[in-house]
């Protein structure tokens, strides 16, 4: 693998010089990745503010700082926010970053369209916001938009399904762009089983997303018409039926779940490797593992609504299928300890949140394995246990992953190193409020208490007042993040091309910070300086 | 490593090249996208008559 770093220092970059021609107008993977981070840096500061609304309500019992109404608006939002807003446009934006670099193409193969992509989203959520401010307020039935409830609101119902519109289109056609760009766009000889893993699980993902935010979007027009042009699609009183609505939202749901945490699998895959010092164990098998997570998120979308009522046989299908989802999964959970097992190991900061996301993750995991289960699902659904359950997944699995990204990819994007005592001190302080804010809430849920409510039994009100002090504790990750990377940027140690000792991978023979214009040559590919090694030796080694 | 000859691609040849390709692509993928959603919707309008 040629080194491009000495040949990219003396670039002439080429940049945009005006504010808007360089950010509105971008055509740039780089810029447009950088786009969508900071946009969705944004979203979490709104979304985590939604949570400080919602744990400073619950911190005790009785009602003490929001309307109950207004306190479901934040539960509604917080939820869209995070998913549309926060995790799926932070995902895309290290999709932009980084793909193109790891599979040596010029740019994503659709510039143009990279950049509607981006530019739909700010009017999407600013619809979405906007429903705050009017008589009727947000939408407040809960992100599954259940009907009825969700159309009986006023002209928020509208803005919901336009701005989700909005967020679906430009889902689809970053995907159509992702695929596009993998499909066609890849160095000579970077052959679909030398790819990264983190480019092979953002390709499987495009595939869900194209898979599923038409069923969505199919979904919410029919909510559309149902509230606006009399129709009854999901309204029992004119012939349809409201559990239509859940086996449909639920088809793109849980789907959509797998879409928030692959390009994460993907992340991890690069750091573990990285930070052990060794090939990724087993590359082809984490390859597959993850396109069986994939097909399987499409047969199991029914164990989200066990207690509506179905036949016993359908009930035990969805369990067991569910089930089936650990197979995959606990592939890929060996397959990071075993590479890390007796390599050269270090801690930095990408390492640490890493690590922590095996772990939580894994709890995570274990609590939807609870979770599949009918006859205990009868207990858990709709409490607090799926609410700690659905964070695990998505907080300390999602939100570690993109963080652990943002660090590992930091030197690479900008040419500064982080200070990694800050760093470490982020992760600790994470690790640390991350589980007072959500473990306690397993208890709460077994103990029954039930979710989007604003007040509670007395018999709640210790565990909930730990898991307020975690949130807020969480919430201060925010500025401390922000502070870190930006106290990086102003006066951070000059970082290297290959900024982790360990690193391997296209991306990494490229100067630091990456040029604007980078691989306009293909780039020559030696496999075993790919993270996960010459697969070809070891298959011969063992044929 | 790589043929040499390989190394190198003019901009407007084999990218070129590989951007029509990609245009093909995406569109292919675009109209299943459009065709999942016109399903979802045709079987609600079906499964509502």
């Amino acid at each position: 693998m040629a080194t491009h770093a000495a040949e990219h220092h003396d670039d002439h970059d080429h940049k945009p010089q005006g504010f808007l021609d360089r950010w509105l107008f971008t055509t740039n993977h780089k810029d447009i990745g950088t786009l969508y981070l900071v946009f969705a840096f944004i979203m979490f500061c709104i979304g985590g503010a939604m949570s400080g609304v919602i744990r400073l309500e619950l911190m005790s019992p009785g009602l003490q700082w929001v309307h109950p109404e207004f306190f479901n608006q934040m539960t509604t939002v917080h939820a869209l926010v995070m998913i549309f807003g926060g995790v799926m446009p932070a995902f895309v934006g290290l999709a932009n970053w980084m793909i193109p670099l790891q599979i040596g193409a010029p740019d994503m193969a659709l510039p143009r369209m990279n950049n509607w992509s981006f530019w739909i989203l700010p009017f999407a959520f600013l619809m979405l916001l906007s429903t705050l401010f009017m008589d009727s307020g947000a939408s407040a039935g809960g992100w599954t938009l259940y009907p009825p409830l969700s159309i009986q609101g006023g002209d928020n119902v509208a803005f919901t399904i336009f701005a989700i519109h909005l967020m679906g289109i430009s889902s689809i056609m970053g995907a159509i762009n992702i695929i596009a760009t993998i499909l066609n766009m890849r160095a000579p000889k970077m052959d679909l089983l030398q790819m990264p893993l983190f480019t092979w699980s953002w390709l499987i993902t495009a595939f869900l997303l194209i898979a599923v935010m038409p069923v969505l979007a199919g979904a919410v027009t029919m909510l559309l018409t149902d509230k606006f042009f009399g129709t009854s699609f999901f309204s029992a009183a004119g012939g349809g039926d409201p559990v239509m609505f859940q086996h449909i939202f639920w088809f793109f749901g849980h789907p959509e779940v797998y879409i928030m945490i692959l390009p994460a699998f993907g992340i991890v895959s690069e750091i573990i490797p990285t930070f052990a010092r060794k090939p990724l164990f087993g590359y082809q098998a984490m390859v597959y593992a993850v396109a069986s997570i994939a097909f399987l998120s499409f047969i199991v979308w029914a164990h989200h609504m066990f207690t509506v009522g179905m036949p016993l046989g359908g009930e035990l299908y969805f369990m067991y299928a569910t089930m089936l989802i650990a197979v995959p999964t606990g592939v890929k959970v060996f397959n990071w300890v075993t590479t890390m097992w007796r390599g050269s190991m270090t801690f930095e900061t990408p390492m640490l949140f890493a690590i922590a996301f095996v772990i939580l993750f894994s709890i995570g995991g274990f609590s939807g394995l609870m979770l599949a289960i009918v006859p205990a699902d009868f207990q858990y659904h709709d409490t607090y246990f799926v609410v700690a359950h659905f964070h695990y997944v998505l907080v300390t699995g999602a939100v570690f992953g993109i963080i652990a990204a943002v660090y590992y990819w930091w030197p690479k994007w900008t040419g500064r190193m982080y200070n990694e005592k800050l760093g470490q001190f982020h992760f600790w302080w994470s690790a640390i409020f991350v589980n007072l804010l959500f473990f306690p809430q397993h208890f709460l849920g077994l103990a029954g208490m039930p979710r989007r409510v604003p007040d509670y039994n007395v018999a709640f009100a210790d565990w909930n007042y730990i898991s307020s002090i975690g949130a807020f504790g969480m919430l201060m990750t925010l500025p401390l993040m922000f502070f870190i990377l930006w106290s990086s940027l102003r006066s951070g140690a000059q970082a290297a091309a290959t900024s982790w000792e360990g690193a391997k991978g296209l991306e990494w023979t490229v100067a630091s910070p990456a040029p604007y214009h980078t691989f306009q040559t293909p780039p020559d590919i030696d496999a075993s300086k790919l993270a996960h090694g010459d697969i070809t030796d070891v298959a011969g080694d063992h044929g | 490593m790589a043929d040499p000859a390989r190394a190198t691609y003019p901009i407007d040849g084999e990218i070129g090249r590989r951007r029509a390709s990609a245009r093909r692509t995406a569109l292919a993928i675009g109209l299943v996208a459009v065709a999942i959603y016109a399903a979802f919707l045709l079987s609600g309008v079906f499964g509502a008559l």
